[in-house]
């Protein structure tokens, strides 16, 4: 049998006029049969090595490349992409634009592929249907690729690398849309595929995903290899794994208060209940059992219902009030009806009843643009948003649309780029910056504005751990200044950590509306059943410690995952 | 529930529309372009969705109706030779009859064509096309050129939002120059990262394959119809002779 089915060696890849290289003298072997993770903060070469190990490189993005690579036999460095589809394909970060834009179904656009290959009808009708069923998108067949959420696309470009069936599928960082159940999904098929023989390379940076679900992991750092092991070994160590995942961070939190029966930190949830000592005798909870809050409710919504013109309801009696300097994480599954609600809040769609206010004030029929001294939003995509040629420019036009004095602007702006960490890139092209840093730039622009309400969506997509860091620095900042911030996200770590309440949408109704230290056992379930629960809930309910009691507040505590 | 207008092969329907056109393009007076009007009219009266297509006819036809009848009607030269008075003001009436004739060219372009493709998935389109011999690079740009469209349009609306959304108002004249780059920009930015991408996504989908592709659908044709196809095509050769003969020999 054969036990390499990946083959790299000395590989380097500089693109054309840069001077460093992208990948470094990269030497590795891969089993088949196996999962592999790349992980490595952002730029450090992870995504160019997907798009290499697909045949990308040289002749799509143009560049020199040295070194030698085989995959399943053949060389992606002088081989097409078409010819290497039958042993290799990615599944790249961003669905929207993995989209052929020329099939009229799901169906269609899962078998274009096999179709443009010559497949039987049969085989592929028989594809795309386990394909579809593997992603659970089978009930979209019939949709358009461009009527899907973001989510749903994602599944959707995964069915069709799954529907072509190949010996060594490479994924970069494919749960970077998906939902905490149809992550978690992601993670079983991943490993059903990889039991069946085919060999699985994923870019992520989700640490605790990795730990769960990789063989083997990886670590890139400026191109060349950092760190290569078995998770629990690379995971464990905050400096080979250069970061810490949510498990490692409750692990060491646990021994510094004493509840950790292990000798060494864990990276599984496994590991994590196993150490974790449950008889552990602890005094007063050490969580507050309601937030303070400020009486002033900066946005209400009352008796809120929309429906989009197709007369299906999305929004269905919503009632939610966000106080001033309150932190609320907008929690639902894909199609909950977060988006819809969120676009709600500074008018971008009204209500077709219920009223939405905004400092006691009814939004009414007032421009969005008018509101955005009171709330604003920072889009997932950001290029939605960027077009001034430097940083500055681009956090500066904000606040030039504001009734402010140009003074006023500028310490806005220079208060922005300084909590951003964007001080030193202020003269940069905004395009010129790795895309962790241009959601950061986008951040920027939005704190600019100083709204009394912040919300962000989905913040941590795509973002590595120093940048996660920063971003919790511009929130903290944001947060101590008096303004509010609503979290929509998938990242449920994220969320506890960083923010008091939780709201849950299901359905289009809020389900759920609590402090994160309030829950009780039944909201817990409630949430677990939609959207799962965080790391240090998920690890307590394991246990069978009940919440409200102060083992349960000491592991589900924020202080544990920051 | 589809119609048996919608149930036509798509070439069926194609060459009808073009023949529909032909003639009204063709046509030098009403007595031709009113029938053929009409005919294009019940073409989509004929759809069973009928409704959806002839809600949009309004937007088509009133603004490019008046504009015609006012251009045509006043400021042709023999306004002063043989002047209508319509409310008061001096109309031609020759002129009129121009604009009527264009009008009703351009509705039955519009209706033939736009029936087509809403009664018609543009895959199945491409299908019938590329199964005539129609390559398969000007496949990929017509239907690119039809699908995108839609793609396009959700990225403006969410460039919108997202510049709406850090104070962007967009109400007088000066206000809607000023938005202009900070709409456009990420427009333009957007179209040509997608570009690269949507190259990779194609590369990913092998339609660079040079195998002949496997077709999902089956296009149902009938011996009736391709009966029907040449002789609408030979209608449309005839057509195409009749107006030569009479502008060179009557």
């Amino acid at each position: 049998m054969n036990t390499t089915i990946v083959s790299l060696t000395e590989l380097t890849f500089t693109y054309l006029r840069r001077t460093s290289a992208a990948l470094d003298e990269i030497s590795l072997d891969i089993a088949p049969g196996t999962v592999t993770a790349i992980i490595g903060p952002a730029g450090a070469g992870k995504s160019t090595l997907c798009a290499l190990l697909a045949g990308f490189m040289p002749q799509f993005f143009r560049g020199t490349v040295s070194g030698n690579a085989l995959v399943d036999g053949v060389s992606p460095i002088t081989e097409s992409v078409q010819a290497l589809l039958p042993h290799v394909t990615v599944v790249l970060s961003q669905a929207s634009t993995q989209i052929s834009g020329v099939c009229d179904t799901v169906a269609a656009e899962v078998g274009f592929a096999l179709a443009n290959m010559g497949v039987p009808v049969v085989d592929i009708r028989t594809r795309v249907a386990e394909a579809l069923a593997t992603m659970e998108i089978g009930h979209l067949a019939d949709r358009s690729p461009f009527q899907l959420s973001g989510g749903q696309q994602q599944r959707m470009v995964i069915a069709a690398a799954l529907a072509l069936n190949p010996p060594v599928l490479v994924f970069d960082e494919p749960t970077a849309q998906l939902d905490p159940p149809t992550v978690a999904a992601l993670g079983d098929t991943l490993r059903q595929l990889a039991a069946s023989g085919k060999t699985i390379i994923v870019a992520e940076q989700h640490l605790d995903w990795v730990a769960a679900y990789a063989d083997r992991v990886i670590v890139l750092e400026n191109g060349r290899i950092h760190a290569d092991g078995p998770p629990h070994t690379v995971i464990a160590d905050a400096a080979l794994a250069l970061g810490r995942s949510y498990a490692y961070r409750l692990a060491t939190y646990a021994q510094s208060q004493g509840i950790w029966l292990g000798t060494h930190a864990a990276t599984t949830h496994a590991a994590l209940v196993a150490g974790i000592d449950k008889d552990a005798a602890l005094g007063q909870p050490t969580r507050p059992l309601s937030v303070e809050r400020s009486p002033a409710g900066v946005l209400q919504c009352t008796s809120v219902q929309f429906a989009y013109p197709n007369g299906i309801p999305v929004l269905k009696d919503v009632d939610l009030t966000v106080y001033r300097g309150e932190r609320v994480a907008l929690l639902g599954r894909n199609g909950a009806g977060k988006s819809t609600l969120l676009r709600h809040f500074n008018g971008l769609l009204r209500p077709q009843s219920g009223v939405i206010a905004l400092n006691g004030i009814p939004i009414g029929t007032r421009a969005p643009g008018m509101v955005a001294q009171q709330m604003s939003i920072v889009f997932q995509d950001v290029r939605n948003q960027l077009f001034a040629a430097t940083v500055r420019a681009e956090v500066a036009y904000g606040p030039s649309l504001l009734q402010v004095s140009k003074a006023e602007q500028e310490r806005r702006v220079t208060t922005a780029l300084a909590i951003c960490g964007l001080t030193s890139d202020a003269d940069t092209h905004p395009y010129d910056l790795p895309v962790a840093r241009r959601r950061l730039v986008a951040t920027a622009a939005i704190m600019a504005l100083e709204s009394d309400i912040i919300a962000l969506d989905e913040p941590t997509a795509g973002l590595d751990s120093i940048s996660i860091d920063t971003l919790t620095q511009a929130m903290d900042a944001a947060t101590r200044a008096g303004r509010a911030i609503l979290l929509v996200t998938h990242d449920l770590n994220f969320c506890a950590t960083h923010t008091d309440r939780v709201v849950l949408l299901a359905e289009g109704r809020i389900v759920l509306d609590a402090p994160w230290s309030a829950l009780n056992d039944a909201q817990i379930a409630m949430l677990d059943a939609e959207v799962g629960l965080p790391l240090g809930f998920d690890v307590a309910q394991a246990c069978g410690i009940a919440a409200g009691s102060a083992l349960h507040s000491c592991v589900t505590a924020p202080a544990a995952l920051r | 529930m589809p119609s048996r207008y919608d149930r036509l092969h798509p070439l069926t329907k194609l060459t009808w529309a073009v023949v529909l056109i032909a003639a009204a393009y063709i046509s030098p007076t009403l007595w031709v372009s009113v029938p053929v009007c009409l005919a294009s009219l019940l073409t989509t009266a004929a759809s069973a969705r009928r409704v959806t297509i002839a809600r949009v006819y309004p937007l088509f036809f009133v603004p490019i109706t008046v504009s015609l009848l006012l251009i045509r009607g006043v400021l042709v030269p023999d306004v002063l030779t043989h002047p209508l008075l319509i409310a008061g003001y001096p109309l031609s009436s020759d002129a009129l009859a121009g604009a009527g004739l264009i009008i009703l060219r351009y509705c039955t372009l519009v209706a033939a064509l736009f029936t087509v493709i809403q009664t018609t998935p543009t895959a199945q389109l491409m299908q019938a096309l590329a199964e005539r011999g129609l390559p398969r690079s000007i496949e990929f740009i017509l239907l690119m050129a039809l699908q995108i469209i839609p793609d396009m349009k959700l990225r403006a609306d969410a460039i919108l939002e997202a510049q709406q959304s850090r104070g962007l108002v967009i109400a007088s004249l000066p206000s809607r120059i000023r938005a202009l780059v900070p709409l456009v920009g990420p427009l333009v930015v957007g179209a040509l990262v997608d570009v690269e991408e949507r190259s990779m996504a194609l590369e990913l989908r092998a339609f660079a394959a040079t195998n002949r592709p496997t077709r999902m659908d089956v296009l149902v044709d009938s011996t009736a119809q391709h009966i029907l196809r040449t002789t609408l095509l030979l209608l449309l050769v005839g057509l195409f002779a009749t107006s030569i003969c009479m502008r060179y020999w009557v």
